[in-house]
């Protein structure tokens, strides 16, 4: 899906835990997310930790839709 | 035994009319062998009889709806036992209209149909599950083999032999499965790999990983502060109690759901449904999937302009890809509609 996306010219930042599944795919712009139980958490931190844990995931997505990429790449 | 009767199916230019400048000519027929039907013939031999060649322009097939149909009615005419269509090689018009060809010949009038192309040809994914596709070269250039793979193909379908595996017949893959009891043990056969390959021997595999074409990557963002976004996820994310019956795995839709009043996901208004990962931390907190808190709280900020009114939703267990592309066609159209201009797509 977010290869079809990005070939009609909308960017997609794909957040996943499957990185690597995703970079073989082809997908354009990846963000790795935390597990899979858990792609945008982590019910190990104190709810304030795992809310900055989400932020800081969402701010690497957003640098992603605003970056030029060729190839396959992963914003950490 | 009576002469089997074969019909050969070309383009405009195989047939000699000429390039693009004839490619709307509408379809046509020419007794016997032409072009390359010459060699088809030499090929089949005696027992086998090239009856008529049927042709049509590249663009005049693709482009017509009814084209097919009136290139299958001169095909039926000559009452065939056998169609054999191109080769096209990497042709994508010529390929696609081959491929249309034999299935239709296949179904509508119970005959062998055979092609050739190469396996970048757009016709080869499209019709290589439906008809058995000659793999052959990028170009003429491989005509001769092309047309030998073709017949041997063509013959041994018309008798009802079994065909080989796709490396032993020179056909592209047609996705079927076929059971036999192996010689050796799986462990022995990849013990056998292991060997030859770190020794630089050359080894087959049994499992090719598929390949995955490249999509080109959209332009970037250039004002993010004025940029309208829309949260998409394939984490199976649906309103608690699941109301429109969302799959767990192999869905068969897309859904949307209104969140432009919520600053989170609840635990008490929405949840999980997806089959193919414990969903207990994201029905704890949804927002672990579709991380609408944090996407509110960066558009308060400024970070971003606006975040699209509605929730788009699917699950992605075990999708198959043509499906996950039909779902993305038919959100992007709302996403358009809407001036979405950026997407965050989330998935387990």
């Amino acid at each position: 899906m977010a290869k079809e996306f990005e070939a009609a010219g909308m960017p997609v930042a794909y957040l996943t835990t499957l990185d690597g599944l995703a970079r073989s795919v082809g997908a354009p712009r990846i963000v790795r997310g935390k597990a899979i139980t858990n792609v945008a958490g982590d019910p190990n931190l104190r709810p304030s930790d795992e809310r900055a844990l989400r932020k800081e995931l969402i701010n690497r997505a957003l640098k992603a839709l605003t970056t030029p990429v060729n190839e396959p790449t992963t914003f950490d | 035994m009576s002469t089997i009767r074969v019909v050969h199916y070309l383009n405009q230019f195989f047939v000699g009319l000429g390039a693009e400048a004839h490619a709307g000519t509408g379809p046509g027929k020419k007794p016997g062998a032409v072009g390359p039907g010459i060699a088809l013939q030499q090929t089949l031999g005696e027992g086998a009889q090239v009856v008529a060649t049927v042709y049509c322009g590249d663009n005049y097939a693709n482009e017509r709806p009814d084209a097919i149909d009136a290139i299958l009615e001169l095909v039926s005419e000559e009452r065939p036992d056998i169609l054999i269509a191109g080769p096209a090689f990497a042709s994508g018009r010529y390929g696609m209209v081959c491929g249309a060809l034999c299935v239709r010949a296949q179904d509508a009038l119970g005959i062998v149909a055979v092609t050739g192309m190469h396996p970048d040809n757009p016709g080869s994914d499209l019709y290589r599950s439906k008809v058995h596709i000659a793999r052959t070269r990028e170009s003429a250039a491989g005509m001769g083999e092309a047309v030998k793979a073709m017949v041997r193909l063509a013959l041994k379908l018309y008798d009802r032999e079994p065909l080989g595996t796709p490396q032993e017949e020179g056909y592209i893959p047609t996705g079927r499965r076929v059971h036999f009891v192996a010689q050796q043990t799986a462990a022995q056969r990849a013990m056998d790999m292991l060997v030859k390959k770190v020794s630089g021997q050359a080894y087959a595999t049994e499992w090719p990983a598929p390949s995955y074409s490249q999509a080109q990557p959209a332009p970037p963002l250039q004002d993010l502060a004025h940029a309208k976004l829309a949260l998409v996820t394939t984490g199976g994310v649906v309103p608690r109690g699941n109301p429109d019956r969302l799959e767990s795995a192999y869905a068969s839709k897309w859904l949307k759901y209104p969140i432009g009043d919520l600053d989170n996901l609840e635990c008490s208004d929405w949840q999980s449904i997806h089959g193919g990962f414990d969903t207990t931390n994201v029905n704890e907190d949804p927002n672990r999937m579709a991380p609408l808190d944090a996407l509110r709280e960066l558009e308060h900020e400024g970070a971003f302009q606006d975040l699209a009114d509605e929730l788009y939703t699917t699950t992605g267990n075990t999708a198959a890809i043509p499906t996950a592309r039909r779902f993305a066609q038919e959100m992007l159209k709302e996403l358009r509609a809407n001036d979405v201009q950026g997407v965050i797509l989330t998935s387990a």
